[in-house]
């Protein structure tokens, strides 16, 4: 009981395992439940999520974990490769050529910063290496296109685990590295960055395909977090750090409620390409709304990073990383955009051709639904909820025990 | 030609091991041994005898690995044997033309084992290895005799030390250094110097692709490490940045092996592509400091162990069990042999720096060690990314394409009962890795005892 007591106390890794738990169990729903194909299809799909959700509650309770193992970056390496299987799996039971086609590409992209984080010793651990290494990790623009390609192969649920588990793994580590950053390097991240987020965002609303949206969506989010994390606090108003923390548990906590009511439509349409979904959900008023109201919600919690932008914007600290972060804010709002254009299509647009309404929604996603937003307003209003590993934080690398020397 | 028994593979290999050591004895005893190496001729220190070791060592698996398959011959495995010795003694030769005559012998030795293997892709890649070998030593002679021209002695040490005490002669010092520069990298198939890998390692037997993937690249860099400890102060007067040369051929190495790796539809020729990936990762034991040989022999050993299972699993697979190694042979084939397949695998990620085997430990270690270690982290990093990728497509073939049921006449049969002690053999192996990554690893060749690498440094 005092262990359980330990894991759940704030701040901790139970906040992040509980954002974790919520997708995984959105995702095996979805899958195993609502998934097409047969049923060995449906549950090879809701346990590779499973597994995916396990490899990443490890890392994270790793990461945590006091010395030496929670110090030890080749230990938390292994962690980190431990999640290529998963992937590997996922997109193994995925039908058709997509899965294999795309699997050696995602099995590649997950191993990236796994071999990032093994290196951090050989650099002395600073804090640029280990920045890298979280930044590939959470998919930040603009290393974010094999996110995109896991959005056209992998299920929606699978989707939804692999993007959750990118931000919790790899965002306390992202954001505390940018924190340690020295000034001249941080200058230039915030603007790669926010250029960088820039781009992705403005050109979220143009695409076609609704899951690679939603990757775009988490991307953006993910890097205007490590770019919040470099704010001034005189800018922002308060801890740059916190801020960022709690703007990424909050996006993280947003995408299964995404992923799931839009999920289901994909599902049922067996396409993702919008053109497909316009006015799929005109006659379905209670679908329709939670559509509406999740891409909505998702929006909301994540307004974190646009206030805090727009409180840089109009502060009198900053000379020209105002331009950038100008863009940044151009890109969120871009992404966002494209969710709510997506949504709007989806329940006002066309009919590309006359055919079978999407099913109502039934009792059990709505009550999904209900908890997947509860999940995600409760991930926004405990900002103090959300913390980095301790041995990630600049204090505890200087005094942790360095690796065993040669001579 | 039809291969020997097994007792009669083993008859052999068991008359020339006797011979071998008889001669190892004779050579002892009559002083013969010990007067090369109290001469200076010789440097038989730690390195060297870790380098004849894991030769050793690395025969006696696949002369294991070729017992277990259906024919084996003999003759190969004892010429690429014996071909590896004499690289290996090479590596441990202080004179230059020495150097260079023991080289081209070991290269005719390894195109004697290539063409005795039989089979019209077999006889080109001996020709090729003969070609490339020749032209190896040639230019080792040539170096030489450069030396020779301006040091007045073929001896490593002395012309280290005459090339540094006649500033006159910079250029002709430089072209000697890199003439033999050029003719070690084609033993140890650094790009561009690489093309007899991919034949003789791919199109060769495996247990003869084994001892040569050892032998070559750790005889190549060992002599390339006495190399620069003796011509180092040559190097500094002439303010040469030969670890960036030394980088560039790393970089080189790692990016085009790794990226022709990837377009392989031959998994024997990707084996072959990702042991030429594998052998630019001595480089950052060459260039950490020059005369230190704690560093290169724990980059022998890490290259010895995470290689071996590789080219076990694949000897396995191809030899002992009759399968065939192109994609279009492989596609979907894991799924209907799923424990030989996932050996298979295995050993190739363990190979590519999966946790679990050595290479996970060594990359970082090797990169902290270096005077750059950011530029090698990142070409380490981007070495092992490459190798992964090649592992997961080799996977994604084996299990994820070609047909969903392989039934009935359709499935192409298997040796794979009989060839269970093959992949028994492959299970010892990657066990061993694992064993020898976890607890064995970090003590090596720790302590505070000097490890140089020539007599008197």
């Amino acid at each position: 009981m005092a262990g359980a007591a330990k894991w759940l106390a704030l701040p901790g890794p139970g906040p992040w395992i509980a954002v974790l738990a919520v997708a995984t169990l959105a995702a095996v729903v979805l899958d195993g439940l609502y998934g097409a194909g047969p049923t060995r299809t449906r549950a090879s799909h809701a346990l590779g999520s499973l597994a995916l959700g396990a490899a990443a509650s490890w890392a994270m309770f790793l990461a945590w974990s006091p010395a030496p193992a929670g110090h030890d970056p080749l230990l938390q390496a292994v962690a980190w490769w431990l999640l290529v299987l998963p992937v590997f799996a996922l997109g193994a039971a995925t039908p058709g050529v997509e899965g294999p086609r795309v699997v050696a590409r995602l099995a590649a992209s997950q191993a990236a910063p796994a071999v990032l984080l093994a290196f951090t010793p050989a650099l002395g651990f600073r804090p640029v290496g280990m920045l890298a290494a979280g930044l590939v990790r959470i998919a930040a623009p603009p290393l974010h296109p094999a996110c995109l390609a896991a959005a056209e192969a992998l299920s929606a649920g699978g989707l939804c685990v692999l993007l959750v588990a990118g931000v919790v793994v790899g965002g306390p580590l992202a954001v505390s590295s940018a924190v340690a950053l020295p000034e001249g390097i941080a200058r230039w991240l915030v603007m790669g960055l926010a250029v960088a987020a820039g781009v992705t965002g403005m050109a979220a609303p143009s695409e076609p395909h609704l899951l690679r949206r939603v990757a775009a969506w988490a991307s953006v989010q993910a890097g205007l977090a490590v770019l919040l994390a470099r704010l001034p606090e005189s800018a922002v108003g308060r801890d740059p750090a916190a801020l960022a923390l709690s703007h990424l548990a909050a996006s993280a906590a947003g995408l299964p409620l995404l992923l799931f009511t839009l999920g289901r439509v994909v599902v049922w349409t067996r396409v993702a390409d919008l053109a497909a979904h316009g006015g799929l959900l005109s006659s379905t008023l209670v679908r329709a709304q939670a559509v509406v109201a999740s891409a909505l919600a998702s929006i909301l919690i994540a307004a974190q990073a646009p206030l805090a932008l727009l409180a840089a914007l109009l502060s009198a600290s900053l000379g020209v990383e105002r331009v950038f972060l100008g863009i940044a804010l151009a890109g969120w709002i871009g992404a966002a955009l494209g969710l709510v254009l997506g949504a709007y299509r989806m329940v006002r647009g066309r009919r590309a051709a006359p055919g079978e309404p999407v099913p109502e929604l039934g009792r059990l996603e709505a009550l999904l639904t209900l908890l997947l937003i509860a999940a995600a307003v409760l991930s926004l209003i405990y900002p103090r909820a959300w913390s980095a590993p301790p041995a990630w934080t600049s204090g505890a690398r200087a005094s942790a025990p360095g690796p065993p020397s040669l001579r | 030609m039809s291969g020997t028994s097994r007792r009669g593979f083993a008859i052999r290999v068991g008359l020339v091991s006797w011979a071998a050591l008889s001669l190892l004895a004779a050579s002892t005893l009559t002083g013969i041994a010990p007067r090369l190496v109290f001469d200076g001729q010789m440097a038989l220190d730690l390195p060297a005898f870790l380098l004849i070791a894991l030769v050793a060592a690395g025969s006696a698996v696949s002369a294991l690995m070729a017992a277990a398959s259906s024919a084996p011959r003999a003759t190969p495995l004892i010429l690429a044997t014996l071909a590896a010795l004499t690289w290996a003694l090479a590596a441990c030769s202080l004179d230059l033309a020495s150097a260079a005559v023991l080289w081209g012998a070991g290269w005719i030795l390894a195109a004697a084992a290539m063409g005795r293997a039989g089979g019209p892709e077999r006889l080109e890649a001996a020709v090729k290895v003969q070609g490339l070998g020749a032209a190896s030593a040639l230019i080792l002679v040539l170096g030489a005799a450069l030396a020779s021209g301006l040091a007045g002695s073929t001896h490593l040490l002395e012309a280290g030390y005459q090339l540094a005490a006649r500033p006159d002669s910079h250029v002709l010092a430089l072209a000697s250094a890199r003439v033999v520069l050029v003719g070690i990298a084609l033993a140890a198939a650094w790009v561009p110097f690489h093309f007899w890998a991919p034949d003789a390692l791919g199109a060769g037997p495996r247990p003869v692709a084994l001892v040569f993937a050892l032998a070559a690249p750790l005889a190549a860099s060992l002599a390339l490490a006495r190399v620069l400890l003796a011509l180092d102060p040559t190097l500094q007067l002439l303010q040469v940045n030969w670890r960036g040369g030394l980088f560039a051929f790393a970089a080189l190495t790692g990016a085009v092996g790794g990226s022709v790796a990837l377009v392989q539809r031959d998994a024997a020729r990707l084996t072959a592509y990702l042991t030429v990936v594998q052998c630019a990762e001595l480089f950052p034991a060459l260039v950490a400091e020059p005369g230190e040989g704690r560093l290169w022999m724990r980059a022998a050993i890490a290259h010895g162990v995470a290689l071996a299972p590789a080219w076990l699993a694949l000897a396995a697979w191809s030899e002992a069990s009759g399968e065939a190694t192109d994609w279009n042979a492989l596609s979907g084939r894991g799924r209907r042999v799923p424990l030989q397949a996932f050996l298979w695998v295995a050993a190739l990620a363990l190979a590519a720096g999966f946790p679990g085997g050595v290479r996970f430990l060594a990359r970082p270690e090797m990169a902290r060690a270096a005077p750059d270690p950011w530029l090698w982290a990142l070409l380490l990093a981007l070495s092992t990314l490459l190798q992964w990728a090649a592992v997961v497509r080799l996977a994604r073939v084996l299990f994820l394409q070609g047909a969903a049921d392989w039934t009935g006449a359709s499935a192409p049969p298997s040796r794979g009962a009989r060839a269970w002690p093959a992949w028994i053999v492959v299970a010892l192996a990657i066990a061993f890795e694992i064993w020898f990554a976890l607890a064995a690893w970090r003590p090596l060749f720790s302590g505070a005892r000097d490890f140089g690498l020539l007599p008197g440094g």
